[in-house]
């Protein structure tokens, strides 16, 4: 393949944009439009229009809360493990994983920030954080983290939008002044190029101990109370093979989207499908071994304020949810991914990934709701059930994380060029006219 | 008929006097005592005694309860001594007007009572197990974002010289020379 194809196949995508493309951001919008009206109601009316009340205080949106942030470890981390120990192969996948981040950070740093009912309040975080809250701790490390992924996608995009700063000069006025302006004068200088490796060597090295960190610190808003259910050492570690756990699920899903909508089979294959299976393989039986070591050890102990939580999740009101997580999210997929001829298949690989991520979301949901709900002193149960405008908070939410992916992916590539070419052999690129030669 | 009248109205006279004669109907009394104030966190004893007509009445179980915002919570449960009285210790971490109750279930022919009484919790939270000093907490947690900042600045400074570079008269490097 030349080099020309390759920057031409994945430059078409920001180059024509087609009618579902539009449809679908339509779609995407009216979905989010639902959602900031049903916002708007709660900001007029309170958190009244919520089911949230004294003693289930938090709901569907912290569920959210926590999914959307483990689904962005998947791009620090995988990005960052598979630079480090040279796997090839991550090429053209990485962009994906760290757009992830990016946009499911945005999305679930929302969050909570819609569950204080009053956005205003989020000042007093800062003003008035005590260093001993969890709450504080967590508003640090996301901001952190945030800060650090959009930089670490940045870095990796510098050559790609000189590039298109030199090629896409048919494009529109701002998306040209966006390109000169985000490419910061990029020409591929020895002494260009050496301070971006520079910099992405320190940013690769920092963004997993923070990535760690970030999904440990949220875990930690539960598991640093005496609350049932939350009351747990192993947390952290269970929260961040989690988080690895759908992230991976989800970039299976946006490759399978991309390489469809935009005819990349070219470039994402059936292997890196294979590998990514192998590796949500592992992370499934892992975050089973945490499963079935966080409910053994309690019901083992069976501690009276327990058991009434067990015995809820067991075979009470939540046990449909909870057998539902444990069979479909957990040992459905594990089978799947275990068998070859549905390991091998991309079907097989796509049915894993949504059942994983659904699970995922129930489970969150379950940690926030089923804890709460259960009574820590001698009252009754706690109900709790979202109302429509919870639902559709959560609906605009999901609606905006693959709208701004959709517009992502129309800016920039989807795939990073320069470092597929990197790939390439020495020989062949040397051959291959560079684009400012190529146009005259 | 006379001796007759005064035999009745001296053995009514006497019945009435019987000790225990007028408590066939089982009513009971309790008295709960409690401080009128303590401070947070400051272990202080609740004590009740129960009776029957002046009575104490030993050997039967009183249960101890405090008021919460949710409803009433158990605080303990004691037995009766010889004298009716039974009491536990208490320690509240809250502040505020907070009701204690002591409540007899009833036993045989004997009837439930209960009784209650507020206090004021009030004064400084007693300091907690101090293993870890808050300062020396602080100045982790600031260490270690400061270091990720400053790795962050660090790029960031990169990024800019690659932009004073970019700007540079060409020398030599045409755009996109090395993008092939």
């Amino acid at each position: 393949m030349s080099d020309d194809t390759l920057v031409a196949d994945l430059l078409r995508p920001i180059r024509r944009t087609t009618r579902a493309y539009w449809a679908l951001i339509l779609g995407l919008g009216l979905v989010v439009s639902v959602g900031v009206f049903a916002y708007l109601l709660q900001l007029r009316s309170g958190l009244q229009v919520t089911a949230m009340r004294n003693q289930v205080s938090w709901g569907i949106y912290i569920a959210n809360f926590v999914f959307f942030i483990g689904i962005s470890h998947v791009g620090a981390l995988m990005s960052a493990i598979l630079r480090l120990s040279g796997a090839e192969w991550r090429r053209p996948i990485t962009r994906m994983a760290e757009a992830v981040t990016v946009c499911s950070l945005a999305v679930g740093a929302a969050m909570p920030i819609i569950d204080l009912g009053r956005p205003d309040r989020l000042l007093n975080v800062v003003t008035m954080g005590r260093l001993q809250s969890a709450i504080l701790w967590d508003f640090l490390s996301i901001f952190t983290y945030l800060t650090g992924s959009v930089l670490f996608l940045y870095l990796f995009l510098i050559p790609d939008v000189a590039l298109m700063r030199d090629r896409l000069t048919r494009l529109g006025p701002w998306k040209r002044k966006l390109y000169r302006v985000l490419s910061l004068g990029w020409t591929g200088t020895a002494n260009q190029k050496r301070r971006l490796e520079r910099s992405i060597g320190v940013m690769t090295l920092l963004i997993l101990p923070i990535a760690i960190s970030v999904h440990t610190v949220v875990s930690w808003i539960f598991a640093m109370t005496l609350r049932v259910g939350w009351n747990s050492s192993i947390f952290g570690p269970y929260f961040v093979a989690g988080a690895l756990f759908s992230g991976v699920a989800t970039v299976l899903l946006a490759m399978a989207v991309f390489r469809r909508t935009f005819h990349l089979e070219k470039y994402i294959t059936e292997r890196h499908f294979r590998n990514l299976a192998l590796i949500l393989l592992v992370l499934d039986l892992v975050y089973i071994y945490f499963t079935i070591n966080e409910y053994l050890v309690v019901s083992y102990k069976m501690e009276s304020s327990e058991s009434l939580l067990l015995q809820a999740l067991y075979t009470g009101e939540y046990a449909g949810m909870f057998w539902a997580i444990q069979f479909f999210g957990l040992i459905v997929p594990a089978v799947l991914l275990a068998i070859p001829r549905t390991r091998t298949s991309t079907a097989g690989i796509i049915v894993a990934a949504v059942l994983i991520n659904g699970a995922m979301w129930l489970k969150r949901y379950l940690i926030v709701v089923s804890s709460l709900a259960a009574p820590g002193v001698p009252i009754d149960w706690g109900a709790y059930f979202p109302t429509w405008v919870e639902w559709s908070i959560t609906a605009a939410g999901f609606a905006g994380f693959a709208l701004l992916f959709a517009l992502f992916a129309k800016v920039f590539p989807i795939i990073s060029i320069w470092e597929l070419r990197e790939e390439k052999p020495e020989a062949e690129r040397e051959a291959v006219p560079s684009p400012s030669e190529a146009r005259t | 008929m006379r001796p007759i009248a005064l035999l009745v109205v001296a053995a009514f006279v006497v019945f009435l006097w019987m000790p225990g004669g007028a408590a066939s109907d089982g009513s009971t009394e309790l008295f709960i005592e409690v401080p009128e104030a303590v401070s947070l966190g400051e272990e202080f004893t609740v004590s009740a005694v129960l009776r029957e007509h002046a009575t104490g009445l030993p050997g039967h179980e009183l249960v101890f309860t405090r008021g919460t915002l949710y409803g009433s919570i158990e605080i303990g449960r004691q037995i009766t001594d010889a004298d009716g009285r039974a009491s536990v210790e208490v320690s509240i971490s809250s502040g505020g007007r907070v009701v204690l109750s002591v409540s007899f279930g009833g036993e045989g022919v004997l009837r439930s009572s209960r009784a209650a009484s507020a206090l004021a919790v009030g004064g400084a939270a007693p300091p907690g197990p101090d293993f870890v000093s808050i300062l020396f907490v602080g100045a982790v947690v600031a260490a270690t974002i400061g270091v990720v900042w400053a790795c962050y600045a660090f790029v960031l400074v990169q990024l800019w010289e690659i932009r004073h570079e970019g700007r540079r008269p060409a020398e030599g490097h045409g755009r996109n020379k090395t993008d092939r």
